[in-house]
């Protein structure tokens, strides 16, 4: 496989002002720290609404990288998952706070049938939503993990 | 005829809000535009950093108008520290300002708006049944954001605009780049137009105060004075002379007024005030889509909205020429740090934009006013609503929710800058 077939995208979603909505902000900023191979690009995307379309389909493989909330105040951490799970995931536990940018997203560029590559969410667990550039000591703990997990999943995939 | 009507979560703005609404007897007893969540304190945040951070905070606002804060934020810095840009960087801010008008006016009409008209709930079921429209809008906004992305790095949270001038110029390559994404949307606006052509907006005519920028010699998005009509034109700085804030018990976002009129901003406040200074090719598009100024119906926002594109794409395109005629320099004004108080006025895609800093000398923000398009039509939508309910109130519960939502969705409103959430409710 050359580079250029493995494309990936590390995408942090969220808006750096509401506390820990902003975490996948703060991941991304930390994992431009890190000596990636050429192919993989990390943008901010902050809440790029359906300008998310555009970016998506320019890659072989993406790795979103987002706020969630827990239901009823609990706080669950971090956890993988699919596009596929978002709605179902919006019924139970977590849901993005960005879903319906993103779900809306993945649905049209199904249906136009443009180029989806595979796509993970990485959540991390948001305590504080409010007007606030810090993050939360809860939230900001999962950071060096997330880096950890990211880095890994670019291993994986590498190696592929 | 009695209706307690909560419209409970108006879709397709941008944010969430309830509209309740209580019709007892035919009269309406209780009207409220309701901004639920917790404002966004953007204010305090700006208080106690350096004025350079302040455009890239307030970039962060509004991932649909990240260029309209960030130029607002800029030129509230220079004009607290007298610092005047070079006509290059003018020249780029207008291009930049007009590919967000565009971007985030294709977005509406298309994306948010157009459904309504099609008897579907989004945009989506379109993709099926119409997917050459959702195909064009989709071309047009990239190419609109394709513009903001050579030229500042990207459309949203714009990292290459910065006070005094640009972290990094375009090269002329960049420029012919822009020129080849707008020229390439001249089919697309054509049919554009002519499909428009066939959208009839509801009729509903309420006269009200339309204010804007107002330039003597350009149809006014980056600069101008402000302009209402029946008094002379004033300068940004003076516009609290011109638009008071509320608090309003029900609602966490400010709403604004003027004197004691509610009033409108935006796209067809802009053409109203300004038509003269649209291009010809939008003048144009405004007689083939029945749009002549000035007019009283707030539906016709969307209609001057592909007009406003039209134009933003010509003026553009003029722009790139005058750029093209003189050489790129890159000159950066300086800066020197002095205490100061500065406005910054802008039209933003959904009307106009004020930033106001205090300053002082050590380049530290002491006090911070900002004011955003929605919440000075926060209350011009509810007098719309309130007239417009007596003419509607024997349809269908349905249908007169179908249409308070048009009417409110016409206004394009961008709840997200100054809350998180908006929804609107019918009370039963």
């Amino acid at each position: 496989m050359s580079s250029n077939e493995k494309k990936v995208l590390i995408l942090g979603l969220g808006n750096l002002l509401m506390g820990d909505d902003g975490v996948g902000i703060h991941i991304v900023n930390e994992l431009r720290r890190i000596n990636f191979p050429d192919f993989v690009d990390i943008i901010d995307g902050g809440t790029a609404g359906l300008g998310l379309l555009e970016m998506l389909s320019d890659y072989q493989r993406v790795i979103i990288i987002d706020a969630i909330r827990d239901k009823q105040g609990s706080f669950s951490g971090m956890r993988l998952f699919s596009p596929d799970d978002l709605n179902e995931e919006s019924e139970g536990a977590v849901y993005s706070m960005h879903d319906m940018e993103l779900g809306s997203c993945l649905v049209l560029m199904k249906r136009l049938e443009m180029n989806t590559p595979p796509i993970s969410i990485l959540g991390v667990s948001a305590k504080n939503i409010s007007p606030t550039m810090e993050l939360s000591a809860e939230c900001k703990r999962f950071i060096p993990e997330a880096v950890r997990f990211i880095k890994k999943m670019i291993t994986d995939h590498t190696q592929t | 005829m009695t209706h307690d009507i909560h419209l409970h979560h108006i879709t397709r703005i941008e944010g969430h809000g309830n509209l309740v609404l209580n019709i007892r007897e035919g009269t309406i007893e209780e009207l409220r535009l309701e901004i639920v969540e917790s404002p966004r304190f953007f204010e305090v945040m700006l208080k106690g950093r350096r004025f350079d951070e302040a455009p890239h905070i307030t970039s962060r606002i509004c991932g649909i108008c990240a260029i309209s804060h960030t130029t607002a934020s800029i030129k509230a810095c220079e004009a607290a520290m007298d610092i005047a840009p070079s006509e290059e960087t003018v020249l780029l801010r207008k291009i930049l300002i007009n590919a967000e008008v565009l971007q985030s006016h294709i977005l509406h009409v298309y994306l948010l708006a157009l459904p309504d008209f099609f008897g579907v709930g989004s945009i989506i079921p379109m993709v099926d049944t119409n997917p050459d429209i959702v195909r064009r809008a989709l071309r047009l906004k990239r190419a609109a954001n394709e513009v903001c992305r050579v030229l500042v790095g990207r459309h949203v949270h714009p990292i290459g605009m910065d006070i005094g001038g640009f972290k990094r110029l375009p090269t002329q390559k960049d420029l012919d780049e822009v020129r080849g994404l707008l020229e390439s949307t001249a089919p697309d606006m054509d049919e554009t137009i002519r499909f428009f052509e066939g959208i009839k907006m509801p009729e509903f005519n309420r006269a009200t105060r339309y204010i804007s920028l107002r330039s003597k010699d350009e149809y006014a998005l980056y600069d101008g004075r402000l302009y209402k009509k029946g008094i002379p034109p004033i300068e940004p700085a003076r516009y609290k002379e011109l638009i008071t804030e509320e608090v309003i018990e029900y609602s966490t976002a400010k709403h604004a007024r003027s004197g004691d009129e509610s009033i409108m901003v935006g796209a067809l406040a802009r053409v109203n005030n300004n038509y003269e200074y649209l291009c010809d090719e939008a003048k144009e598009a405004a007689r083939r889509l029945g749009l002549e100024p000035p007019s009283t119906n707030p539906f016709m926002n969307n209609i001057a909205q592909v007009v406003e594109s039209i134009h933003c794409i010509h003026d553009s395109l003029k722009l790139l020429d005058l750029l093209s005629s003189r050489s790129l320099r890159g000159e950066k004004s300086q800066i020197k740090v002095k205490a100061g108080n500065g406005v910054g006025a802008v039209e933003a895609p959904r009307g106009t934009l004020y930033h106001e800093y205090d300053i002082d000398e050590k380049g530290v923000i002491q006090g911070v006013n900002c004011i955003i398009p929605t919440a000075q039509n926060l209350l011009n939508i509810e007098e719309d609503i309130r007239s417009m309910v007596p003419t509607i109130i024997e349809l269908p519960k349905n249908e007169i929710e179908q249409r308070l939502e048009m009417l409110v969705r016409a206004y394009d409103p961008c709840i997200s800058c100054s809350t998180h959430f908006l929804e609107v409710k019918f009370v039963e």
